[in-house]
């Protein structure tokens, strides 16, 4: 393995671990451990294969991929972790307090961790990441279409948990089924 | 973008903001790098001992019951003969199965040996690429998603000539060339031609078209519209096959001039019948498309699904065509089932199965089968195979090799049901070959 494959990888690493560490968060709902460990296990099998990608192109669409997708694989991470978070709101209903920005913002944080690991993947790749259809689908390992069901999904069950009213829901609906 | 939208996005971002990542990420990477090895080392030495402590046993098993179908030498670093085309660093190599390696040329990011050479393509990062910047990239490593140069040489490395030069940007567009694919005469090349225009914050993929290039006068033809990641394949010297536009057949495309006629349709009774009676109740199928074609002896496989429209019931089922025999493989009884064959010159073929159970909480579970034409049956593969990216199966049809993100390349036995016609089948443990490189062919 070359030492130049290694410093460009260490060179990505520090460059890149602050924004994988945001999108591991995003991912797992902001559970910082979790994310922590995501964020090894996919910058580690990164690591395997340094030569290959830092020759090729650069690793991160590899790195984010695996994070991508080991968030969504719950089994797995949930089969590893041996202690669970204790957060309030986890499963409560969230109830919109409706008090402000802030407060409207926190809502939507807390009830992107409870939609299902795929649907807030997309959301996250989507308006977080700024990564089109196309990227995603390649990210994911599916169809254009699998990825615009889901985010439409993923934007429908926010808007519920969130408290956005039945008919303003309804009419959004309506505007996403025409776009696809 | 409407406001739920942009308050989702603000929301997001909120969220992140002050977030730190732990210290010494990449020790902590190290050390669980190490730790993996370790591991990995202490399940090969189990192995190992086992295989020292049964073989004796097997052997004399063997002896008293008559010829067995064959076996792999322990000096050998690998089984099935011939030799791998690997890719390490950016070094062309052949790999012996004694542990011989023969480099033949260096600079390059791939290979593939057609017609008795090998055509090969390198990054040659042209003046103004590198304004094509992805968005979110770091290095100036990331120009390089367009500028593929392709060459053709000698198996031996020799006689390397540039046949394609990557072309420099025409202002804010670019042009990537990719899949190319070189006539069984050597006398041609297709590819496809994919427009990239670059914007303020990321780059958009624009049209992609299918030329070909004639390699003695250097003349180039458009052959129309083509998407850039559907296969296609030369038929002969003269002619490609293509999917068509509308997805309803399998297209004979002129590479001199682009006419194109057709060639098999959706609505073939033959393959109506076959689908119908692999997947019984999905109605007839609706859109066609190409997987593979093999010159010798000649094979098309076929992807056929019920629906036109990608991602709703998709009951994928796969067609192999060979010697106007018709051979139907429909694994896996799910509604959302994704089929795609990988054809090889001993006859034996992988057929991998994507199953999208829209449960959407994890990654489709993917199996990949053994077959064959003489077997018409498939023979489920190890689950541990299950992630490769590229693979190859030697060329007496005995050994599949599966690689792993360049890292790791796996060896399994053609199950039996595919190899013991000809009596040689090879029966070992799956063996692993450690960054040796990537997998790019296996050749005699």
């Amino acid at each position: 393995m070359g030492q130049d494959a290694g410093d460009s990888f260490e060179e990505f690493v520090r460059g890149r671990s602050a924004y994988l560490f945001k999108l591991a968060l995003l991912l797992t709902g902001q559970n910082w451990a979790e994310a922590e460990d995501l964020l090894q296990i996919s910058l580690e099998r990164a690591y395997r294969r340094r030569a290959m990608l830092v020759r090729d192109r650069s690793p991160e669409p590899y790195v984010r991929k695996v994070l991508v997708n080991a968030s969504i694989d719950r089994r797995r991470t949930l089969k590893r972790r041996a202690e669970h978070r204790l957060e309030a709101g986890d499963y409560d209903p969230v109830v919109d307090d409706r008090t402000g920005e802030i407060a409207n913002r926190d809502l939507l944080a807390r009830s992107l961790a409870r939609i299902p690991p795929r649907q807030r993947a997309v959301l996250v790749l989507r308006y977080w990441c700024d990564l089109s259809e196309a990227e995603i689908a390649a990210t994911l390992g599916c169809t254009s279409g699998t990825v615009k069901s889901q985010a439409a999904r993923g934007l429908a069950r926010l808007r519920e948990l969130a408290g956005v009213p039945a008919a303003e829901r309804a009419a959004n609906w309506e505007v996403h089924k025409r776009h696809e | 973008m409407n406001d739920f939208e942009r308050q989702l996005r603000e929301a997001m971002s909120a969220m992140v903001a002050d977030a730190e990542p732990p210290p010494a990420v990449m020790e902590r990477v190290r050390r669980r790098h190490r730790r993996r090895n370790a591991r990995l080392a202490a399940a090969g030495a189990v192995t190992i001992a086992m295989m020292v402590a049964v073989a004796p046993v097997v052997s004399s098993l063997r002896a008293g019951a008559g010829p067995a179908h064959g076996h792999s030498s322990g000096r050998l670093l690998f089984p099935g003969g011939g030799r791998m085309l690997l890719i390490a660093h950016g070094d062309l190599q052949w790999l012996y199965p004694g542990g011989r390696t023969v480099q033949i040329a260096s600079g390059f990011a791939g290979a593939i040996p057609a017609g008795g050479k090998l055509l090969a393509w390198k990054h040659a990062n042209p003046p103004g690429a590198s304004r094509f910047l992805p968005h979110g990239c770091y290095s100036p490593d990331c120009t390089r998603i367009h500028d593929l140069s392709y060459y053709t040489m000698n198996l031996d490395g020799s006689d390397s000539r540039l046949i394609l030069p990557a072309q420099s940007p025409v202002g804010n567009t670019a042009f990537q060339y990719q899949n190319a694919q070189l006539s069984p005469d050597d006398s041609r090349l297709a590819y496809i031609s994919w427009k990239l225009r670059n914007g303020t914050r990321n780059i958009f993929l624009g049209a992609s078209e299918l030329w070909s290039l004639d390699l003695s006068t250097g003349r180039k033809t458009d052959l129309g519209p083509y998407p850039a990641n559907a296969p296609f394949a030369w038929k002969d010297n003269t002619t490609i096959l293509a999917d068509s536009p509308d997805g309803r057949s399998i297209q004979l495309v002129n590479a001199q001039d682009g006419t194109r006629t057709t060639y098999l349709t959706v609505g073939d009774p033959r393959l109506i019948g076959a689908y119908e009676r692999a997947r019984p109740g999905a109605g007839p199928p609706a859109t066609i498309s190409l997987d593979g074609w093999h010159p010798s002896p000649s094979a098309l496989a076929i992807s056929l699904v019920s629906r036109a429209r990608v991602g709703s019931a998709n009951r994928a089922a796969e067609i192999l065509i060979k010697k106007n025999r018709i051979l139907t493989f429909a694994p896996n009884h799910n509604k959302f089932v994704y089929l795609t064959m990988h054809l090889s010159a001993s006859g034996v073929f992988l057929l991998t199965s994507l199953v999208n159970n829209c449960t959407c909480e994890g990654p489709w579970p993917r199996v990949t089968y053994a077959g064959s034409e003489r077997s018409q049956q498939l023979s489920r593969l190890p689950p541990i195979t299950s992630t490769w990216t590229a693979a190859a199966v030697n060329p007496a049809g005995t050994v599949i090799a599966l690689e792993e993100g360049g890292a790791l390349i796996d060896l399994v036995p053609v199950p039996s049901p595919e190899c013991n016609q000809e009596g040689k089948c090879l029966h070992f443990q799956m063996k692993q070959l450690f960054e040796r490189g990537a997998l790019l062919a296996w050749e005699p």
